[in-house]
């Protein structure tokens, strides 16, 4: 099955990433489209991407939206997705990406790396370039590079162009972005193949990391890469143009020439700090055939090698970016899993901790024969069992990519049920819970389990804010904004406020400000069912004044009928 | 009245803590009373003779200057810094039956003072 993604990288969403898997997906504004954006700019439903069997890839085509579809910066109806495309719609931007793309062969079986008579070999070295040439030209292109015409110095500098904006777009992997700056030099070089050999950093040996022909040549046999050439240029950190070898007398009994190898350039990839590898190419096609492919053809010069080295210092940018980028995700991954796991550990430690005092009364009652102190040891085990299954339902609820299970239902019912559950916590800790329903609340489609979830996440933190004060009060009330056609479900405490510097990181996961009560879990939970239906959540707060908690979300009729079940 | 003299103050912390300390003392005659520190500037409680404080959500200098001279005991996790010579320290997870005989201790200790 075809599989692709679609990562935010722009908008109110950025960072949430779609995953597409072959059937047809919508995205737009409106809460039954699988891919739902919190964009105002976007229309209802905006486009749709599906996969086509026939042509093997992905397209997306607008729906008729207010403000359009771009792929790339252009409008578009309908257009072939490719991977590192930009999509945009209305003020977010997404980056395709296909997952499971035909990757390219892999490099090592493509290659044979020969050994061959070093003095002989090196001896067909007919042109030697630094590489600071290479950084130079780079540094000053018009003025460097010696082209024969105008037409060849645009080319190049387009190349370079090209190959820096390759550099700089988010791709799936390394090999992935060396192939296709490979791809880029083949073409504006007139190389036959060539292949980039990369510095493995754990053991000093070049890998083959990418392998790439032009259109029209047929590589019968592995492209041979001599390595008297390439350890000549790792250790010289010089570029080198080998002789025409079919006219070239020292190479008539050489492997090289075996192999049909008339010409062949190598360039070190020097990064900021060290090599990173060897980028060579070489160039095959018989020298009678060679008009055919017209003036310029298929012949290396030094003007080539001179662009080949700024290519070759692209490319080691691009790997050392490469690897930096991915030392610094490995290093925030690692992190983020360990802060995860210290956090979950430190709940799940306070849950013990109540098990053990309840399990302490129980022990105490049971020798006692006191039938009281086992029943309030029991309780604190039922709370904290209660606990640990809100924390798991917590986790999975954010965890899991879930898709709102539509029904038409009525929100007062799911109120009722919330402050009805809530009501002996809340007389336990001496707050007045008072539900007020508005019969002006219509019904709509929504998963009743998710927002049952997301109010009760926001009813028990009013509670435990105002628990231990003096005349604590929690009021839970329903309404519909006719207006903007929307539902509201407002929780207001008169407990001590929220500081506006807490304010702002409310929402964050794992962020809690009620120290060892709170698992930070609960108002992100409660923000992400909300926002999978489309709308939000928005907290008003002044200190020594209370919070208002207010749940928004659109109506939502049988837009799509099949898809919303009646209740 | 026992919500204005407590044997055992609990600040912050989990509900559960206070819950086994008023099962255990209470028969004994010992008020057990539970405040968060942030109501603490308020409150009009007299003082306790033990404290038991989670380190976790409240501020170790200021809890020491109110509490002065009463014996304190201090819950937090294993790598916490000890507060000072003169409090006893508990690392969650916990014994409760270590808790609570070190709570004896203390009373004990105050009594014969």
């Amino acid at each position: 099955m075809p599989k692709a993604t679609l990562l935010v990288i722009q908008g109110a969403d950025q960072g949430l990433r779609f995953e597409l898997d072959g059937g047809e997906v919508t995205l737009g504004r409106g809460a039954l489209n699988p891919i739902r954006l919190r964009d105002d700019e976007v229309s209802r439903t905006h486009a749709a991407i599906r996969f086509d069997e026939s042509a093997g890839s992905f397209f997306i085509t607008d729906r008729n939206s207010s403000n359009g579809t771009f792929v790339n910066g252009e409008a578009i109806q309908t257009r072939k997705l490719v991977s590192g495309d930009q999509v945009a719609v209305g003020t977010t931007a997404f980056l395709f990406q296909e997952v499971a793309a035909v990757l390219p062969a892999r490099a090592a079986d493509q290659l044979e790396v020969f050994v061959g008579d070093d003095a002989r070999e090196r001896s067909s070295i007919i042109s030697e370039l630094s590489q600071e040439v290479g950084q130079q030209l780079l540094r000053d292109a018009t003025s460097i590079i010696k082209a024969s015409s105008t037409t060849q110095t645009l080319a190049n500098l387009q190349v370079l162009y090209r190959i820096t904006e390759e550099a700089v777009t988010p791709t799936l992997s390394l090999d992935q972005l060396l192939h296709r700056i490979l791809e880029l030099t083949i073409e504006v070089v007139g190389a036959d193949r060539g292949c980039v050999l990369v510095n493995d950093p754990h053991t000093s040996q070049l890998t083959p990391k990418a392998f790439s022909h032009r259109r029209g040549f047929a590589p019968g046999s592995p492209m041979p890469v001599s390595r008297s050439i390439v350890d000549y240029v790792r250790k010289k950190g010089q570029g080198v143009r080998t002789s025409d070898a079919p006219h070239d007398q020292r190479f008539s009994q050489q492997s090289i020439m075996q192999a049909g190898i008339r010409e062949a350039m190598c360039v070190p990839m020097q990064g900021r700090y060290e090599l990173m590898g060897v980028l060579y190419l070489d160039t095959a096609t018989p020298s009678d055939q060679l008009p055919r492919l017209g003036p310029e053809g298929y012949r290396f010069t030094e003007e080539k090698l001179h662009l080949l080295a700024a290519i070759g210092r692209q490319t080691a940018l691009a790997v050392e970016d490469h690897r930096f980028q991915d030392a610094f995700l490995k290093a925030e991954r690692l992190a983020a899993i360990g802060q995860t796991i210290a956090i979950l550990s430190h709940h799940i430690k306070n849950i013990l901790q109540g098990v053990r005092g309840g399990s302490y009364l129980i022990d105490m009652g049971l020798k006692q024969h006191d039938e009281d102190l086992i029943g309030r040891g029991w309780k604190i085990v039922e709370k904290n069992q209660d606990r640990i299954y809100h924390l798991v339902m917590d986790m999975l609820s954010y965890s899991a990519e879930r898709k709102p299970a539509l029904q038409v239902a009525n929100l007062n019912e799911v109120v009722r049920d919330v402050c009805e559950l809530m009501e002996p916590r809340a007389a336990e800790c001496q707050v007045e819970l008072t539900c007020k329903l508005s019969d002006q609340v219509p019904e709509s489609a929504f998963d009743s389990e998710g927002i049952h979830r997301a109010v009760l996440n926001i009813v028990t933190n009013a509670i435990e804010a105002v628990e231990g004060t003096t005349g604590g009060r929690v009021t839970v009330q329903t309404g519909f904004d006719t207006k903007s056609d929307e539902l509201v479900v407002s929780v207001r405490d008169n407990g001590p406020g929220i500081p506006a510097a807490q304010q702002a990181m409310l929402f964050n996961i794992f962020e809690s400000t009620k120290g060892s009560r709170g698992t930070g879990l609960g108002l992100a939970v409660s923000q992400k069912i909300i926002r999978e239906h489309g709308g939000d959540i928005f907290v008003e707060s002044h200190e020594g004044e209370g919070a208002t908690f207010r749940l928004v979300l659109a109506r939502l009729e049988d837009e799509a009928g099949s898809e919303i079940v009646k209740r | 009245m026992v919500g204005h003299s407590p044997s055992i103050l609990v600040v912050d912390g989990l509900s559960e803590t206070t819950a086994v300390l008023k099962a255990v003392f209470e028969p004994r005659g010992h008020a057990v009373n539970r405040v968060r520190q942030s109501q603490l500037p308020n409150s009009t409680l007299s003082a306790p003779r033990v404290v038991v404080w989670h380190a976790s959500e409240s501020d170790f200098t200021s809890l020491a200057a109110r509490f002065q001279g009463i014996p304190r005991i201090f819950i937090g996790r294993a790598d916490d810094p000890a507060p000072d010579a003169e409090t006893r320290r508990f690392a969650q997870p916990f014994e409760y039956r270590e808790l609570l005989g070190t709570i004896e201790s203390l009373l004990a200790k105050a009594d014969a003072a």
